[in-house]
């Protein structure tokens, strides 16, 4: 006896090049995932976390006036893909509200991965109409807080 | 003196089978009334008053009410706060209460609350299912008309774990960490005279579960108090014909791309305790044709009570898409033999036959 829905489900051959793979929970408490690709664009956003003046007894020996306590650096890796469905659209966009999302990387057809959580940066998911019916998608991910030396 | 579950987290699925599966995001809301005592009836009972209604009411009263004091009374049209003018206790199972207030009609039953109980609090002591380890308890008091509506889901959240459990290689994977079950025991506490009481534990017979879901405002308010809200009936399957739970994904058709890890969620429930789950599967190529026979595989039966990853079937050369849905299979008395293995009492029950000399 069937318990279920019947769901269709489509097998994607054609891996895009650069490929970044996502899988995030969705709020009815399952997982969905998507694989990314068409370019990748890298963005860095370095801060200073604060910067103190040290006293200078002897300026002829001074190398400087100021110095940061340290940094907080983040990376971001802006992805996208071509020719999506609304339907498509529909199911991907709640990637932005997911509260667990992982970054896996591997051997595509191995069980050997890695995850890393990931975050979505505010504002960076456009969307936008090909005019075939179909859209074109990009969104920026946040990376893993850089781990950086202070003083 | 009791207190009522007078609505459960709880929704219809078929017959007598309920979904008790919330989302955890949400109120997880239960719903008990305070109820001191049993009413009959109100109405103008010559006996005590010629014309104020007097109340009928299922108890001694003796030592419990007097007049002058105010009750909460529930009773057809008399529901509010009322003076008491006389009390007539009659026997253990009988008084009359008069109230001061006008006769309007016959009241119907209902129950009184007495305002010598003070203090007057829930215990709501919350067990993890599996367990049996106690997750929290709640204490929360009554308002003016006795009821209390106690949210359990603060209590619960601290448990979740929000992870990714899933490890690609079962067929189908529960994640405890996401999703799991509770039961509650309850009781009063308060203070009557000088006495602090507290009544024994009732357990509530029923197990509820819970999953990291967060489930929207729909707008559809014509089907009123009996719509879903935050239970996850559509998601759960019941082991009747006509249930076609829906999977947890929020793709219409989702797309799982070739050499990368793929699951799809769905809510294993309880209501398969004597029976297999299968997994059926039919590959199809890009004309929607099969290419291959449809596969079933029988999913661990373990994994029940939780919200489950399942691993879809292997694809063929050509296959682009597919069909993917859940059966029920065996009952768990015929057993099942894995590929290789021998089902005993059968005529190959001996790995090796005595003439072979082995």
């Amino acid at each position: 006896m069937i318990i279920t829905e019947i769901k269709s489900v489509d097998y994607e051959t054609c891996i895009p090049e650069n490929p970044f793979f996502v899988r995030w929970l969705n709020p009815i408490g399952g997982f969905d995932s998507w694989l990314f690709g068409t370019r990748q664009v890298f963005d860095y956003d370095v801060k200073d976390k604060d910067i103190f003046e040290p006293v200078i007894n002897y300026l002829q020996t001074a190398n400087g006036i100021q110095q940061t306590t340290g940094k907080e650096a983040f990376e971001f890796i802006t992805v996208g893909y071509e020719g999506l469905t609304q339907a498509k659209v529909d199911g991907i966009k709640y990637v932005l509200t997911s509260p667990l999302i992982y970054w896996i990387v591997g051997t595509p057809g191995s069980n050997e991965f890695q995850t890393m959580i990931i975050g979505v940066k505010s504002g960076s998911y456009q969307i936008y109409d090909n005019g075939d019916g179909l859209h074109n998608m990009e969104i920026t991910f946040i990376k893993p807080k850089l781990q950086l030396q202070s003083v | 003196m009791s207190l009522y579950i007078t609505r459960r987290p709880e929704k219809l699925l078929a017959g007598t089978t309920y979904s008790r599966w919330t989302g955890l995001h949400n109120p997880y809301l239960f719903e008990f009334t305070r109820k001191d005592y049993a009413v009959t009836s109100t109405a103008i009972r010559p006996a005590y008053h010629a014309t104020l209604p007097t109340v009928q009411v299922t108890g001694d009263l003796t030592g419990l009410l007097s007049a002058g004091e105010t009750i909460y009374l529930n009773s057809g049209v008399y529901n509010g706060a009322y003076e008491v003018e006389a009390v007539y206790p009659i026997s253990a199972t009988l008084s009359y209460v008069v109230i001061n207030t006008p006769y309007t009609s016959v009241g119907g039953s209902g129950y009184i609350n007495l305002p010598i109980l003070v203090n007057y609090k829930l215990y709501i002591i919350i067990y993890n299912a599996v367990t049996n380890a106690v997750i929290d308890v709640l204490y929360p008091k009554p308002d003016s008309t006795g009821l209390v509506i106690a949210d359990m889901a603060g209590a619960i959240k601290s448990i979740l774990e929000t992870e990714d459990t899933c490890s690609f290689i079962n067929y189908n994977e529960k994640n405890d960490k996401l999703s799991g079950s509770f039961y509650i025991g309850y009781g009063v506490t308060y203070k009557f005279g000088e006495t602090q009481i507290t009544t024994t534990e009732v357990v509530d017979a029923y197990t509820y579960y819970w999953i990291s879901a967060a489930r929207q405002v729909t707008g559809k308010t014509v089907l009123g108090i009996g719509g879903a809200g935050q239970n996850m009936k559509e998601f759960v399957p019941y082991n009747q014909s006509g249930s076609a739970a829906k999977f947890l994904t929020m793709f219409d058709r989702p797309t799982q791309f070739e050499g990368y890890p793929f699951t799809i969620g769905f809510i294993y429930s309880e209501d398969f305790p004597l029976v297999y789950l299968e997994r059926h599967q039919q590959n199809k190529n890009i004309n929607s044709q099969s290419t291959s026979s449809e596969s079933s595989q029988v999913l661990y039966n373990s994994e029940q009570g939780y919200m489950n990853d399942l691993l879809p079937a292997d694809t063929d050369a050509t296959t682009t898409q597919y069909d993917i849905w859940l059966e029920t299979g065996a009952a768990y008395e015929d057993g099942y033999v894995e590929a290789g293995g021998i089902e005993v009492g059968s005529a190959s029950e001996y790995a090796l036959p005595y003439s072979s000399g082995g």
